[in-house]
């Protein structure tokens, strides 16, 4: 299965430039890697923070820190849709961990993925996808479904040991087992 | 498990976030300090972004930019008290009064936040040919040129160096481009006015850069200067 990742207008060397003019500080770079960037990093957000008045804060924090950080981003070998994904959901997981767990208002999750994006804003999809959900598949089903809810709900162990109601060392015992098996397959 | 295994276990843990409390904080340090683990964990996320793919975009409400803006931008209280104390600020403000009702209705929808900065003009500076890349950040009010290389550097021994070509005019050097991806250079008097519709242009050079005043290696790399 492939997806068109990248349409043409942004793609990852556009965001790149426009990643190295924040660095120098220029502010309508800013503006237009906000304009291609903010809903998916919005909706990376709201899907661990699941409230739409945290995920908007959060997002702040992780403008701010973009703007304050492009120059870092230069060296430290990331791409820069990782780079930008990464940002945010670390905010959003710090952000949730801070707070009391389990005050998840259904309610408002029920919202979360609701509205489009426009052509624009579609351009952040990660590369490799494919070759990461062929190794995610040679997991068993439950255990790649655990690897996925941790990493888009942003689940601790506690967490996914609650809702898999298994005692926490067990899950973190199997879920290790398979990251290993997903590093030997992801290294093959 | 060796060592290195473990360290790479725990960035697998990290990046993909069930890590929690202290375990998380400690490890999030250990990540500033230690560079070979920075790389583990970067290697997982690159691997795990794949799954954010599946995560639909939602787009966020506007007043989110305005107050990311106002917060990195607004004015400092020192600028505040020099408006303040401007006469075209009150001047503004009076005939924006005028206007009072339509604009205090539509304020929350207006972005920016802070006004933009003028005079800025940007040049992305590439070749079709070389690898070598940089965007230039060009300040017409004080003549400061910031230059930032995503990509390339200068073949060993040799230099690449940096040119403003005006109009016409012959290439004027810029100076050579040093080793790291930033720098800046505090542009001439008699230069200043040359960059607005100008080009940037980056040539091979002997190290240390052309002798002869013009450029006497290929041009790797241009970038016309834009307003924005």
């Amino acid at each position: 299965m492939t997806k068109a990742r990248y349409p043409s207008f942004m793609t990852p060397h556009v965001i790149n430039d426009l990643l190295a003019r924040v660095a120098l500080g220029d502010r309508v770079a800013f503006q237009k890697l906000y304009a291609a960037t903010s809903a998916k990093l919005f909706g990376v957000a709201l899907r661990v923070l699941k409230n739409r008045s945290d995920a908007e804060d959060c997002l702040q924090e992780v403008y701010v820190k973009v703007w304050h950080n492009a120059a870092k981003y230069q060296v430290s070998g990331y791409s820069p849709i990782t780079w930008l994904v990464t940002i945010a959901r670390n905010q959003a997981i710090d952000r949730i961990r801070s707070q009391k767990a389990g005050n998840v208002d259904l309610s408002e999750a029920d919202d979360v993925a609701d509205a489009g994006a426009t052509p624009e804003q579609a351009v952040m999809q990660g590369a490799d996808s494919d070759r990461l959900r062929q190794c995610l598949e040679r997991l068993s089903p439950g255990r790649a479904e655990a690897v996925k809810a941790c990493y888009m709900e942003g689940y601790s162990y506690q967490e996914l040991a609650e809702r898999l109601e298994q005692p926490i060392n067990t899950v973190r015992t199997w879920l290790r087992r398979s990251l290993i098996s997903l590093r030997e397959c992801l290294s093959s | 498990m060796t060592l290195h295994d473990d360290d790479m276990m725990l960035a697998a843990e990290y990046a993909l976030g069930v890590m929690q409390g202290a375990e998380r904080e400690a490890f999030a340090r250990r990540i500033a300090a230690e560079p070979s683990l920075a790389a583990m964990v970067r290697e997982w996320d690159e691997d795990f972004v794949a799954m954010s793919d599946d995560i639909a975009p939602v787009v966020p409400p506007r007043h989110v930019q305005k107050k990311i803006e106002d917060r990195l931008f607004a004015t400092s209280p020192a600028q505040e008290s020099s408006l303040w104390n401007s006469l075209n600020f009150w001047r503004g403000l009076a005939i924006a009064s005028v206007a009072g009702v339509v604009a205090l209705g539509s304020w929350g929808l207006m972005r920016p936040g802070v006004p933009l900065p003028q005079n800025v003009l940007v040049a992305q500076v590439a070749g079709d040919a070389s690898a070598v890349r940089l965007v230039a950040h060009y300040d017409q009010a004080n003549g400061l040129l910031r230059l930032n290389r995503t990509e390339g550097a200068a073949v060993a021994g040799r230099s690449l160096e940096l040119w403003l070509i005006a109009g016409t005019d012959a290439p004027v050097s810029l100076g050579v481009l040093p080793d790291g991806n930033t720098s800046s250079v505090s542009v001439p008097a008699s230069l200043r006015g040359k960059f607005k519709d100008g080009v940037l242009a980056i040539s091979d050079e002997p190290l240390g850069g052309s002798t002869t005043g013009a450029p006497t290696g290929a041009v790797v790399a241009t970038g016309k200067l834009i307003d924005i």
